[in-house]
């Protein structure tokens, strides 16, 4: 009986009538200095903790990174945290914080990421290789393009927060939604100045999260951590809806200059890209993010000669995280709209110039990697085009659109995009983690995992009880993954939903492979441990960009049809069409279901604009809508090469926008370089390019 | 425990008048029926509300919903769902469309009329059509009751006067046989870019006999264009190029002169969705 | 504030705040947790209860005016035939939405299909676009709705 709904407790049912509760109080300008705090006198049973109030280290640390876990007197963006105000009664609680006014001294701001000054430039990477100048110099075309793509929110469902109580070892347990619970551990541990094996940190259950638990639960958990150990007394923090969407870290807004050049036939000789990062107030993730960034920026195609610089800028906006891909959206965006007005430079149609410029072999990919597996770009683009009949429906619709005039039926368009998937982080951020997994047999015949992994939802769970009971032979029902809990399972380091389908699964194969050689030789129970650790040789080197970057990587081409109507500028989809190459596939079934879901949520953030924090203010609610009406998907798997699996759920994300972009842009006649593509901004468009047109012809 | 936390005080009157007489010696009170426009709007887990709540949902008669020879009648307090029960045959395919495209199919198992035509963010949704079916609503107040446009209801002079409640809408039958609600962009996540366009006409044989249209823009908006309308009722169709003909530089000339109110993004659907819509009138014939 | 009402079939009396929301009541003071709360603005579905037989989002109904009303939670659904209609078609195509959003979808599937016809795509879009959660596949979902149509069909449901 499929009742997974009963019995799973989310966050938001740790909360009990008598428990402290926690409201944050936040700055309400992007930037400033705290000149003064008036508070209305506070009763016996409310407290209020600032910044001064942390019981040991005041910053929240990830990898190499931190940040104040309460505004240090610099306000950094509009929704910092400044305060937390305490008590058991909410309603009193939102009258006191109503009450609470804090004054600010300047209204200091930093530059936005398009005006930025070198001050701002947190991180910088550049890459050289071949000669770029040389190359440029013998093009016979250049193309130079700027693309840009906002900022993009996290609407998951669930509200993020945390538990905490003291425990028997005089210690802090903690209820954390969050996919990294040893990382929540360690900042625990650290602002309360106690020993990490004091603190217990449990993970309930947990929705889809796009990476949104990757670092920010732990702020959250370290804010019911110091309440409860002031108070000595059970502690709940669950941040609004609201605030939720607007100040969790989203993904990098991007700007994304590319030129390139091409001989005679279309091939790529050189390209410089210029990338810039929005990384907001505190750059967490934004190593990885413009590594990441930095690797994709040239796609999948063959570059003599490429130069890349590529930063990422503090902003007062509120902090960038991983999101989905971790910089891949953004790239794979702006090169395959890129790629397009290179095909058409060249004379060539969008999937011709992509044959044509394809890497077969990982070494001839922009940067190279030393992996000598073969690549079946080729064949990913040539599936995807046969299930949607790209080539008829191209040539029609390029017709069409250069013949229709203003208000003369649907605007018809077809896109077509490549990219990789990569699965895992990098390299360095990590390079010197163990990860574990391990796994018991029982007595009775049942299987028990044990991971801090926490699965992205409940397929990748399914998917692991389906794959242990497959090599032990037992029925997937009688596979236990144990609760998330860092005093009971080993450090299997941070969940993404690529690194638990890469290496979290290999891990759970390698532990039951191990129990079936041994459990007809051993008495049961039988456990085995399994652990991870970053190849030292072959890994990936940021500085040098050498190596191979991920353990496994995923491939993917998909089709975007649209029909827009002339006179709202709405869009419709007809259909998407995409193929990959991502390993074994354990389940083709949810594999399939992974990918439609995040199909269909790649196409509402590609068509909707970002919320905006009026809005909110206003009372008006910033949940997106579902595309009301439905549309054809198809997904196809090529039978893969690689033995492994490798993950699916970022692949919609890079190559959904670019294609539907360029679908857009076929059926309008016009080139769009901005990312989301709303109806107001096609309008922009259109309107920009009637306002030269007559001012052309004036002239 | 701070000092002066105190909460409403709910009362359920049962007759109009017991409410207008509470109303009355409470004009601070707040009128609750649906409260959706109330709560959606109030982020906390207990939201704020005034220290006096007169609950209407208990008055029968104003959920009561009459059809007469002339009109449809609606009591403020009725369910946007009950409402959508009537069926589209009676309501008209514009107002059908307009109240389904209302919240949530929960929210509007609780919304209510009244409060949408109460709500802030009334112009995007049934206050421009209601206009042009010349909705009228009843106004009580205790020991008197007047019935008013609704667009005189939405202008700030005219509007609610002190202890008044809205009681009732009387929604003419009306012999448009065709109409068209469109809502464009995407309410819940861009209230301010999203459009509602509502557009009705009446064709008898091959003669336009009327025709009028509204839009609700911007953030609290309503664009009509009266002069337009006048002159194109009473044209023989097929209207065929009627960007062309000088009529249209009234259309033109009314979304110039609301230039600071209609967006040229706006102006650009309302001109596009008034051409289908003309277009689908001469495709007809 | 002192409220009488029914909650899945039995009278209930609560002393509360009268503002307090509904889905707070059922909740903390009830202990029925099933039912979730993400947005307190009505909009995310999460929180659908059925109130006099109709499903209402519980974040937008002050204590108050439940007085002398039935409510139904997910609770008190599951022990119903109703349920078994739903939850068995979305068991047997595999369709695994996430506990968080389920609930409330379930209440409101039930709702599209005792309107007595089959479902169209539409009305199912429409539904998932009242329940904004992105867990599972659109496909998969509208073919769960219709299954779970046909299975009450087929039990004679539509028929009494």
């Amino acid at each position: 009986m499929l009742d997974t709904h009963k019995n799973k407790r989310f966050i938001c049912d740790y909360y009990s009538p008598g428990m402290i509760i926690i409201k944050i109080i936040r700055a309400e300008v992007p930037g400033g200095i705290i000149s003064g705090i008036s508070m209305p006198e506070l009763p016996a049973d409310v407290g209020i903790i600032g910044f001064e109030d942390i019981p040991a280290e005041k910053d929240l640390h990830v990898f190499s990174r931190s940040m104040p876990l309460l505004c240090d007197g610099n306000i950094k963006y509009e929704g910092e945290p400044v305060l937390l105000l305490y008590g058991k009664d909410e309603k009193e609680l939102d009258i006191l914080a109503s009450e609470i006014r804090i004054d600010y001294e300047t209204d200091y701001t930093l530059a936005s990421m398009e005006t930025y000054t070198e001050e701002q430039v947190d991180r910088e990477l550049k890459y050289s290789r071949g000669k770029p100048d040389r190359n440029f110099a013998k093009a016979h075309k250049i193309i130079e393009e700027t693309y840009s793509t906002s900022s993009q929110h996290h609407y998951d469902l669930e509200p993020q927060g945390a538990a905490a109580m003291i425990n028997e070892a005089g210690g802090v347990d903690i209820t954390s939604a969050t996919q990294w619970p040893f990382n929540v551990r360690d900042n625990v541990s650290e602002c309360l100045g106690i020993p990490k094996k004091k603190v217990n940190i449990d993970v309930p259950a947990m929705g889809k999260t796009h990476s949104g638990k990757l670092w920010y639960a732990g702020l959250l958990a370290c804010y019911a951590a110091i309440v409860t150990w002031k108070t000595n007394e059970p502690s709940f923090c669950l941040i609004p809806k609201t605030d939720s969407i607007l100040y969790t870290p989203g993904r990098a807004a991007s700007i994304i200059r590319h030129k390139t050049g091409i001989d005679e036939n279309g091939k790529i000789l050189c390209r410089s890209i210029d990338i810039s990062i929005d990384s907001g107030a505190c750059p967490m993730l934004s190593e990885e993010v413009i590594n990441r960034i930095c690797f994709s920026a040239a796609g999948v195609y063959m570059t003599p000669a490429l130069e890349i610089t590529a930063r990422s800028i503090r902003t007062n906006n509120p902090p960038s995280g991983a999101f989905n891909g971790m910089g891949f959206h953004q790239s794979f965006f702006a090169g395959e709209c890129h790629a397009n007005s290179l095909a058409a430079a060249a004379g060539l149609g969008p999937l011709e110039w992509r044959k044509m410029n394809t890497a077969r072999k990982h070494i001839n990919l922009p940067i190279g990697w030393e992996s000598r597996k073969p690549i079946q770009l080729d064949k990913l683009l040539d599936t995807v085009a046969e299930m949607s009949d790209y080539k008829r429906k191209h040539a029609a619709y390029s017709l069409s659109a250069k013949m229709q005039n203003d208000f003369s039926g649907k605007k018809r368009g077809i896109g077509i995009s490549v990219c990789c998937q990569g699965n895992g982080f990098m390299g360095k951020v990590e390079e010197n983690e163990k990860y574990t997994v391990s796994a018991r047999l029982d007595t009775d015949g049942s299987l028990s995992l044990f991971t801090s992994a926490v699965p992205e939802n409940f397929q990748t769970a399914s998917l692991w009880r389906d794959i242990a009971g497959g090599i032990l032979e037992i029925n997937p029902d009688d596979v236990r993954i144990e609760t998330v809990n860092t005093s009971l399972v080993p450090d299997s380091g941070p969940s993404l939903f690529s690194r638990n389908i890469t290496i979290i699964t290999q891990l759970i194969e390698k532990c039951c492979n191990a129990i079936k050689k041994s459990r007809f030789r051993l008495p049961l129970p039988i456990e085995v441990k399994r652990s991870y650790r970053l190849p030292r040789t072959n890994g990936w080197d940021p500085e040098s960009f050498s190596g191979n970057p991920f353990p496994i990587v995923s491939w993917g081409a998909a089709v975007v049809e649209t029909e827009t109507d002339p006179i709202t500028l709405e869009t419709s989809i007809r259909g998407v069409w995409l193929a990959a190459d991502c390993g074994k596939i354990m389940n083709i079934e949810l594999a399939k279901a992974e990918i439609e879901s995040e199909i269909f949520r790649s196409v509402i953030s590609s068509t909707m604009k970002p919320p905006a924090v009026k809005y909110a203010r206003l009372g008006i609610p910033l949940t997106p809508v579902q595309p009301q009406n439905p549309f054809a998907v198809r997904i196809e798997f090529l039978s893969s090469r690689e033995n492994k699996p490798g993950g699916i759920g970022e692949l919609p994300d890079s190559l959904i926008p670019a294609a539907l972009s360029e679908a857009l842009s076929m059926g309008l006649n016009i080139k769009l370089a901005d990312l989301p593509s709303t109806s107001e901004s096609l309008f922009r468009q259109l309107e920009h390019i009637s306002n030269t047109q007559e001012t052309e012809l004036e002239d | 425990m701070i000092k002066n936390i105190r909460s409403p005080l709910v009362y359920y009157p049962k007759t109009v008048n017991e409410m207008l007489s509470l109303y009355k010696s409470m004009p601070d009170s707040l009128l609750y029926a649906g409260g959706t426009g109330i709560l959606a709007s109030k982020n906390t887990k207990y939201p704020e509300l005034p220290g006096n709540i007169i609950y209407l949902r208990r008055i029968e008669e104003l959920s009561a919903i009459r059809r007469s020879e002339g009109y449809l009648e609606i009591g403020a307090c009725a369910k946007l769902n009950r409402i959508l029960g009537i069926g589209e045959h009676v309501l008209k395919p514009a107002l059908y469309a307009a109240i389904r495209n209302i919240g949530t199919k929960e929210v509007r198992n609780i919304a209510t009329i009244g409060g949408n035509i109460c709500s802030p963010y009334r112009t995007k949704t049934l206050i421009p059509l209601l206009s042009l079916l010349e909705t009228r609503l009843e106004l009580r107040k205790q020991g008197s009751s007047r019935w008013i446009n609704v667009r005189k209801f939405v202008s700030p002079e005219e509007g609610l006067h002190e202890g008044e409640v809205l009681t009732r809408l009387r929604i003419p039958f009306n012999n448009f046989n065709h109409q068209s609600y469109i809502i464009t962009g995407d309410l819940k996540s861009d209230y301010r870019g999203a459009l509602t366009f509502a557009c009705l006409a009446s064709v008898q044989k091959e003669n336009l006999s009327a025709i009028k249209f509204a839009a609700g823009i911007g953030d609290n908006g309503i664009f009509r264009a009266r002069e337009f309308e006048e002159a194109l009722s009473g044209r023989k169709l097929p209207l065929y190029a009627i960007t062309e003909d000088p009529v249209f530089a009234r259309l033109t000339s009314a979304l110039k002169n609301q230039s600071d109110e209609v967006s040229s993004f706006h102006s650009r659907q309302i001109e596009g969705l008034f051409l289908t819509f003309m277009h689908s009138l001469n495709d007809m014939l | 504030m002192k409220i009488d009402f029914s909650l899945n079939g039995k009278k209930v009396s609560i002393d509360t705040l009268p503002e307090k929301r509904l889905i707070d009541v059922i909740r903390e003071d009830f202990g029925l947790m099933t039912t979730k709360n993400a947005c307190y603005s009505g909009e995310c579905g999460s929180c659908t209860v059925q109130l006099e037989g109709r499903i209402v989002p519980a974040c937008q109904i002050p204590i108050f005016t439940v007085r002398a009303k039935r409510i139904v939670t997910i609770e008190g659904f599951m022990g119903t035939e109703k349920y078994l209609d739903i939850i068995n078609a979305f068991n047997d195509i595999k369709c695994i939405p996430c506990p968080f959003c389920f609930t409330g979808k379930i209440l409101a599937v039930d709702s599209l299909i005792d309107n007595h016809r089959t479902p169209d795509t539409s009305d199912i879009m429409a539904l998932l676009s009242d329940h904004s959660c992105s867990c599972t596949s659109v496909s998969k979902f509208i073919e769960g709705v219709r299954m779970a149509y046909h299975n009450r069909e087929f039990r004679g449901e539509l028929l009494k």
